[in-house]
């Protein structure tokens, strides 16, 4: 580009704007900066229209399709799940390449960095909740997403190979999360991969399934290994995979197109890819502006949430040796956790997760009506809802207040102040625990209104497992609360009771509360009382 | 009109394609004779420019290619409702009575363009991508303060507190090392207590006390700096880097965070001079 004939045919001023419209040009791939005035005023393109041009000249839209048929861009038609799930994949990379700055995976270091991260580094608390509430969202999402896509028949011909890398989508995804769940190596995150890896063990034949545990876990039990490779599959494989998959699958999504609302075509038919001009949504802005805008909505959502509400568990650190009470696997496995507690480690770990995969895979090829109509799929529809209706029935079964009771004093106690976890009573906190001792059966009146109401909450439990529990006979309890060190309170659980042939039984637990521990509940409002405004020194 | 082009014969292909040629540079020079006018709603699909001029006069796609500052105006009102009216509205705003349907096509100038204010959709934009570098801006703040690295005290780095003042060693006693703070500590006299960097000036070995001599001496390339840290001779560029020493109430500490480049070597009280 000569420059001394440009700047002589117009003013210096025209010549270096030309050039730096000419430049914007180039970094938009063919939108001056008129073109992009005129899109975000909601004008028609200039002649020639350049709106396309990004998308055949670029890399990052290439793929994405220049236009959308009106219906479909309906928010209630698809809600954006996938939108949306993508996205949360591309937040849980950025806050997960985030914390890899301060962990390191090995057993020595795992469990205090996560301290260190949670109390030591500045936005350390906020990356990891985020990370966590992420990944959860996510969980949620994928599958919301393949709910929407069931619901709509939208895995229908030609669709059928779009359905099938989904599911290896939310297989890839519930790994994602099953293999960062250990990584923070505590109790909960230990003893759920123990439980995970175990079922891996119970593939069939034997010698299979034993080469599959010893391949995930890299040694007899989870250590140092253990967690290198989980931390690898995490960190490297796995969203690898996942990458992969997901472009394999929305390629296939824009080269067929969203499909209609079933009532806009006939029975049978596909014309999501041959929208008639007048019913075309341009990427270019329209669509880009409203997914931007989805995006940035769910973002402060996330962000003000994880901030104001949410906060990741972290238990004790890892102990091999001990199992703690009511071990739960995550949420979206309670499912599987409830299978395993009424059937076979093989059957319900191995063979019926198996089969579900394999029958949800083939969906699409299984299914033989042409309909993507409500009312013609009523079979279809009835059967998904029962499979969900199902899977929560499984999941609450999951959840370690079913079958799993251990003796009435061990959950009596349990409850009120459990060995991982939070609790009625360290939730009250330090200042609501009076010294003195209480017994259940003298009348509990401590002086302290949420202290009583856990000396009752104790006591009737009490009661109620004397009456329904043959072997605990004329049960009572002592709570004794005492100043151990100067910001230390000990408390002490004793209960007493009567075997069925007479003779005295006991059950002590003893635990310590400091005056700094902060236990905050996890999904309720984050309590910052603790944060006083400094003092004014009074000569002390 | 309803045959595409590709349907047509030959003939019937170049009578088209030329009728349409007329067509298009009749409006052109009526445009030019009154730049100023409002353009009648034209007819053009998007992206195939030649088979859309022939397309319905009415057609619902409508796409209005140019108008002037105050239709412009009035067009951004209408155009702020439903992304799927890509301009539909416009054209429905705008509409004046040239009815003959002919396609027009206007083109701004870059003067116009620039003269048209802002409408309520544009300025909205704006502000959202604003909030949005806003956020950005914050975040990457956010992420920086999350990597810069957290000195320890007693990590190098961070601080170390060395003792007590009346515990440090006599001003003619040989420095003591510091091996987790990197430092040598010596009581220099009439300056108090000084820490000097475990470091050689030159390439960066670590230097070594000889007590013989009663100066530092580096084992990498013979630099030698007297006991309190100067530079004798050698090859280092300057004397021994020092930590910042405060003696608080009593207590010296030491802020292995806080380095003073030593002097030049040329202006090294203790320099060896040439024989």
């Amino acid at each position: 580009m000569a420059v001394q004939p440009e700047v002589e045919k117009k003013s210096i001023l025209r010549a270096v704007t030309d050039a730096a419209d000419d430049v914007f040009t180039r970094i938009t791939a063919g939108i001056p900066a008129a073109e992009v005035r005129r899109m975000l005023r909601g004008e028609a393109p200039g002649r020639p229209n350049p709106r396309l041009k990004p998308h055949s000249e670029a890399f990052l839209l290439h793929i994405k399709p220049t236009y959308y048929h009106e219906s479909v861009t309906k928010f209630t038609h698809t809600f954006r799940l996938g939108l949306i799930s993508t996205y949360l994949f591309f937040l849980e990379t950025i806050t997960g390449l985030i914390l890899m700055i301060w962990y390191a995976p090995t057993p020595e270091r795992a469990y205090t960095d996560m301290i260190r991260l949670l109390s030591n580094v500045p936005f350390g608390q906020l990356m990891r909740d985020l990370h966590r509430l992420g990944a959860e969202l996510m969980v949620v999402a994928v599958t919301l997403h393949m709910v929407r896509t069931y619901l709509t028949g939208s895995y229908k011909a030609p669709r059928q190979f779009t359905w099938f890398t989904g599911v290896i989508l939310l297989v890839l995804t519930l790994f994602l999360s099953f293999s960062g769940y250990l990584l923070p190596w505590d109790q909960l995150a230990y003893w759920a991969v123990t439980i995970g890896t175990s079922m891996a063990e119970a593939v069939p034949p034997k010698v299979v399934g034993e080469t599959i545990n010893l391949l995930a876990r890299g040694a007899p039990d989870i250590g140092a290994n253990g967690l290198m490779r989980f931390y690898l599959l995490h960190v490297l494989f796995l969203p690898l995979v996942l990458f992969l998959f997901f472009f394999v699958h929305y390629y296939k999504v824009v080269h067929f197109g969203i499909s209609l609302p079933s009532d806009e075509e006939e029975v049978g038919q596909d014309t999501a890819n041959k929208v008639p001009a007048d019913r075309r949504v341009y990427f270019l802005p329209d669509v880009f502006i409203d997914e931007s805008a989805l995006l940035i909505f769910i973002t402060a959502l996330i962000v003000a949430a994880t901030a104001l509400f949410f906060t990741a568990p972290l238990e004790s650190i890892a102990n091999p040796q001990s199992t703690p009470l009511h071990t739960v696997a995550p949420w979206y496995f309670y499912w599987l956790q409830g299978l395993l507690k009424i059937a076979d480690k093989s059957i319900a770990g191995v063979y019926i997760p198996g089969i579900l995969l394999v029958l949800l895979m083939g969906i699409p090829y299984l299914d033989r009506n042409p309909s993507r109509r409500g009312r013609d799929r009523r079979v279809a529809i009835i059967s998904g809802v029962v499979a969900g209706i199902v899977i929560i029935i499984l999941s609450w079964m999951g959840t370690p207040y079913y079958a799993v009771q251990g003796a009435p004093a061990v959950e009596i106690v349990q409850e009120l102040m459990p060995e991982e976890g939070m609790g009625p009573v360290r939730e009250m906190g330090y200042a609501h625990l009076p010294i003195g001792v209480y017994d259940t059966r003298t009348n509990l009146e401590s002086g302290d209104a949420e202290f009583d109401e856990v000396l009752h909450e104790f006591s009737v439990a009490i009661e109620e497992f004397g009456k329904t529990d043959k072997s605990f006979n004329e049960p009572y309890g002592i709570v004794t609360v005492s100043q151990e060190q100067p910001q230390l309170k000990r408390i002490t659980w004793d209960i007493f009771w009567l075997s069925p042939d007479g003779k005295e039984e006991t059950y002590k637990r003893i635990f310590f509360v400091h005056e700094n521990a902060l236990y905050w509940e996890q999904y309720g409002l984050k309590d910052f009382s603790y944060v006083r405004p400094p003092q004014p020194a009074e000569g002390k | 009109m309803a045959d595409k082009l590709a349907d047509l014969s030959p003939e019937e292909k170049e009578k088209r394609i030329a009728d349409m040629k007329a067509k298009m540079q009749a409006s052109a020079q009526k445009t030019k004779a009154v730049p100023g006018a409002a353009a009648p709603p034209a007819s053009a699909a998007k992206a195939e420019p030649v088979v859309a001029a022939s397309a319905a006069t009415t057609a619902t796609a409508a796409v209005v290619v140019a108008a002037t500052p105050p239709e412009a105006k009035a067009a951004g009102a209408p155009t702020s409702n439903g992304a799927a009216t890509n301009g539909a509205a416009a054209a429905v705003a705008l509409a004046p009575s040239v009815g003959n349907g002919e396609p027009v096509i206007v083109v701004e100038t870059p003067e116009q363009q620039a003269k048209k204010a802002m409408n309520r959709r544009e300025f909205l934009t704006y502000a959202w991508g604003g909030a949005l570098a806003l956020l950005a801006v914050e975040a990457g703040v956010g992420t920086f303060f999350f990597m810069y690295p957290r000195f320890k005290a007693g990590e190098f780095g961070g601080s170390f507190v060395v003792g007590p003042e009346a515990s440090l060693p006599p001003t003619d006693a040989a420095p003591s090392p510091f091996v987790a703070g990197k430092f040598w500590l010596v009581n220099v006299a009439e300056e108090g207590p000084k820490a000097l960097y475990m470091v050689c000036t030159h390439l960066g070995c670590l230097y070594k006390w000889a007590q013989s001599n009663n100066r530092f001496e580096c084992p990498c390339h013979g630099s030698k700096f007297d006991r309190e840290g100067y530079y004798i001779e050698g090859p280092a560029p300057r004397s021994l880097d020092t930590f910042l020493v405060t003696v608080d109430a009593g207590m010296v500490t030491v802020d292995t965070g806080k380095k003073t480049l030593g002097e030049p070597a040329v202006d090294s009280p203790a320099r060896a001079v040439p024989v």
